[in-house]
């Protein structure tokens, strides 16, 4: 699956558009984590926990898209755009949606 | 004296936020700006499409990259008093430019490791995990965060 965030696949041509595709999650990490990053607040740094979130998020928002593009027959996701919003302290919430699309690769002129 | 002792407590956090957290600035940016030296060759572009595409036929992907900073009791407790008088809040300005030039570094690695050396149409977006925004009033613990993303090729 070709997953890209500009409008066409460069090198492909877009023969079929499926329609919008999203996933979404919400996480959240353990306490422990929580009060290792308010000890955190007091020195500065990276919170690597929180930063872990992001990643693991991201990567299930993608995933859950790329599962609803797949069930339309799609073999890429085009303009593929991130949203956040905050639930509660510790967690949050991360969308991914895009275009799922058929695309051909570019026969050489 | 219940007070003195809580007010002498607050001192010290603040005194150990302000050596530690300089340090910890001091050291990042150290870090930053040698990475950021590494992939200097690298191509970044806020561009909607490619721009100088290699011939050579290959496949885009997407490449992400994403950046938790926490501030310090100093940079806090500063930015606290400047609430009071207004103005800007250099002291914040910089750890958000921290949480970005991570978050950017992160996402240019991801795509070098992916095989490619340019990324265009790049966007930053940012999160509340702290639920700062949630409870303004309990002033929970103010972070950076940021995700950066883009599409990554490869130039000519």
């Amino acid at each position: 699956m070709i997953v890209v965030n500009t409008e066409s696949v460069n090198g492909y041509d877009i023969v079929e558009l499926k329609g919008m595709v999203q996933g979404n999650t919400v996480r959240a990490k353990h306490m422990g984590r929580d009060i290792a990053a308010s000890f955190k607040n007091m020195v500065g740094g990276e919170l690597k926990g929180y930063t872990e979130l992001l990643t693991e998020s991201r990567r299930e928002a993608l995933t859950r898209m790329l599962q609803q593009a797949q069930e339309l027959g799609a073999n890429a996701v085009v303009n593929v755009r991130f949203t956040t919003s905050a639930i509660t302290a510790g967690a949050a919430e991360m969308m991914a949606y895009g275009t799922a699309v058929v695309v051909t690769p570019k026969l050489p002129q | 004296m219940d007070q003195l002792i809580a007010l002498v407590i607050s001192a010290v956090v603040i005194v150990v936020g302000l050596i530690a957290g300089k340090a910890t600035e001091k050291r990042h940016l150290a870090s930053l700006s040698q990475r950021e030296a590494e992939l200097a060759h690298m191509w970044v572009t806020t561009l909607r499409q490619p721009h100088g595409v290699s011939p050579a036929p290959h496949t885009p992907a997407l490449a992400c990259g994403e950046a938790v900073i926490a501030s310090d009791a100093f940079k806090s407790w500063a930015t606290g008093l400047r609430n009071i008088f207004g103005g800007e809040a250099k002291n914040f300005g910089r750890l958000y430019s921290r949480a970005r030039r991570e978050a950017t570094l992160r996402m240019l690695e991801d795509a070098r490791r992916q095989g490619f050396d340019a990324v265009c149409n790049v966007r930053h977006i940012s999160t509340d995990i702290g639920g700062n925004a949630e409870r303004p009033a309990k002033k929970g613990m103010p972070m950076a965060t940021c995700i950066a993303f883009g599409t990554a090729y490869k130039r000519a």
